[in-house]
């Protein structure tokens, strides 16, 4: 228990996804400007997160391992998330067209978001288990979606700053916004070693 | 026609840079800028899997069926990013270990993707190779220049070598996230001021170049209108 | 006669995705035959470097541990000498991140293992031999685990092999 602990408080926000790994960047930065486009794009990045790892790890554990076909990883879990994608999509439109139209749009540009794709290869490179693999991946979108909500309020304050230099207007002011986040979350290593060191 | 096929290959080192001016693969540009040697090495192999799968799309474009489109380009591109994981790992395994997670993110890296929607599908395959070669070359040199400055203001040397020699300790803030988000940022600005605001026709991430347009009905563009 | 077009629609692009797939896959497996040898030998030359490394040119037995780390899974080689004491400590491979956890894994810090003969404590911060590096402990307990594992491992094993 101590260690899912440890791990969820580590991914979210040590190793925050987007502002300490550098993963999800395109959506981050396409789709950060709205609070509820922000918080919608969040929520489907984490649900395709853990559906994701819930579909590969049993594949990797007992179907690639054991073949000793540990190389087809690549290719086998990007074709997994995408159809994976696909699936949840088309679920979505049929079953709950009201999640749909709020969280569904964003699920194509999920499929090539590095995030998720680099969450099922974590899960194997750092050896969880099941379970432990199943709360990392929760808590890399929920890091995730923490950097979003975050960056959405604070984008909607910049947009209306007339303060800005102009040749640092839209992307270079997003970034330096973006790096001063990132070294504000850096603080929480401290705490994260206090607690479990 | 020789003109045109030059301006092919030099637009995407300069007019269409894919990092610095399409702002395409932000990803691996900020993550594995922390020496020049770290940048090159994952320029060349995403320029060898662009070179490959343009030409290989160009070849099967008029094979592979509409509906299947997408699935089609991942399975080529990543078959060929697998091949140069491989290869790493067999014979450059200290690059391999350096970008680590970051080669197998190749295959979802929106260059890609986007040179194969936009380019390898509709032209031949001598002209993808050319499209694929600059893309490449462009995304080498913004990440190896991005990795030099990380590198020198991060440890003090450039490419492995010494330069500040033990006199002043090297900012390792540069090496970190905050460092690259910061290094782009101002890269980006400098070459807004040096063009005057004309380089970067994306003045905010929208959908010109990225893959999935088709897919999520620029949904990126829409929600800047949406402000 | 509908069902006919409606095949043709959806058997023709599985068909060619089918194709690709095993295609690319002959590729990527004959890609991996030719290369897994020289994958192993690297990993085999990394493990004898490392382990004549933190020997030191001493007789002894060196023991690879693996343990769990901040980002993940740490591996430590460790020497022994003859005497039972350690001769060396090597991190090979750790996904923590850089800065304060991998000052964990440098020579200078894992100097001070050299010369121990047993570690007892649940953690390094109530072990007075050897001291943790503030602001990384759980690293500097990592390798605390592993160098006890490594040390518990020889005694196990009837001391010298």
């Amino acid at each position: 228990m101590k260690e899912i602990i440890m791990i969820m408080m580590s991914v979210i926000l040590v190793n925050n996804f987007v502002l300490s790994q550098f993963l999800g960047m395109c959506p981050f930065m396409g789709v950060s400007k709205k609070l509820d486009s922000a918080t919608g794009m969040g929520l489907a990045v984490t649900f395709v997160m853990v559906l994701s790892t819930v579909a590969t790890w049993p594949i990797q554990h007992f179907l690639l391992d054991p073949l000793g076909i540990g190389y087809m990883q690549t290719l086998v879990f990007i074709l997994i998330i995408a159809s994976l994608v696909q699936l949840v999509e088309v679920a979505l439109k049929k079953y709950v067209p009201s999640l749909y139209r709020s969280l569904g749009i964003f699920l194509p540009l999920i499929t090539t978001n590095c995030a998720v794709l680099a969450v099922t290869i974590m899960n194997i490179d750092d050896g969880y288990t099941f379970l432990q693999a199943v709360f990392n991946s929760a808590g890399a979108g929920i890091g995730f979606l923490l950097a979003m909500v975050l960056f959405a309020g604070l984008r909607q304050k910049l947009d209306e700053s007339k303060m800005v230099p102009a040749p640092f207007k839209g992307i270079p002011i997003t970034l330096i916004t973006a790096s001063i986040l990132s070294l504000s979350f850096m603080g929480f290593s401290g705490i994260v070693d206090g607690i479990f060191g | 026609m020789m003109k045109n096929k030059i301006s092919i290959f030099t637009k995407g080192i300069i007019k269409e840079n894919p990092v610095l001016v399409l702002l395409l693969g932000l990803c691996p540009t900020l993550a594995v800028t922390t020496s020049a040697l770290n940048g090159l090495g994952m320029g060349i192999s995403v320029t060898a899997v662009l070179l490959c799968s343009n030409m290989a799309i160009a070849l099967l474009k008029n094979v592979i069926p509409g509906k299947v489109r997408v699935p089609c380009y991942i399975v080529v591109i990543a078959g060929f990013v697998t091949v140069v994981q491989l290869l790493l790992k067999a014979y450059l395994p200290e690059l391999d270990k350096s970008l680590g997670l970051y080669i197998p993110l190749i295959v979802v890296n929106c260059i890609i993707l986007g040179r194969a929607e936009m380019f390898a599908s509709k032209n031949s395959v001598a002209d993808s190779a050319l499209d694929g070669l600059g893309m490449g070359v462009g995304f080498t040199l913004a990440l190896g220049t991005i990795g030099l400055i990380r590198e020198f203001f991060g440890s003090g040397t450039a490419f492995g070598i010494e330069l500040v020699n033990g006199g002043t300790t090297p900012m390792a803030v540069f090496l970190l996230a905050p460092g690259g988000f910061f290094v782009l940022a101002v890269i980006i600005a400098t070459i807004n001021w040096l063009s005057k605001g004309r380089a970067i026709k994306k003045k905010e991430i929208g959908c010109d170049g990225c893959p999935m347009i088709d897919e999520c009905g620029g949904i990126c563009e829409k929600e800047e209108e949406r402000i | 006669m509908r069902s006919r077009k409606k095949f043709g629609a959806y058997a023709l692009p599985t068909i060619v995705l089918v194709v690709i797939c095993m295609i690319v896959t002959s590729t990527l497996a004959f890609t991996y035959d030719k290369t897994k040898p020289v994958i192993d030998r690297n990993a085999k030359k990394t493990e004898r470097e490392a382990a004549s490394e933190v020997l030191g040119g001493t007789d002894g037995t060196a023991l690879k541990e693996e343990v769990q780390s901040y980002g993940g899974t740490m591996t430590v080689m460790t020497g022994i000498g003859k005497d039972g004491k350690v001769t060396g400590v090597k991190v090979i491979s750790n996904s923590d991140t850089p800065g304060l956890g991998s000052k964990a894994t440098k020579p200078e810090y894992l100097s001070q293992y050299k010369g121990i003969q047993e570690l007892k404590a649940d953690k390094i911060k109530d072990d007075d031999q050897v001291d943790a590096i503030t602001g990384a402990t759980i690293s500097s307990n990592a390798v605390y685990n592993a160098v006890k594992k490594a040390l518990k491992e020889y005694d196990r094993s009837g001391g010298d092999k």
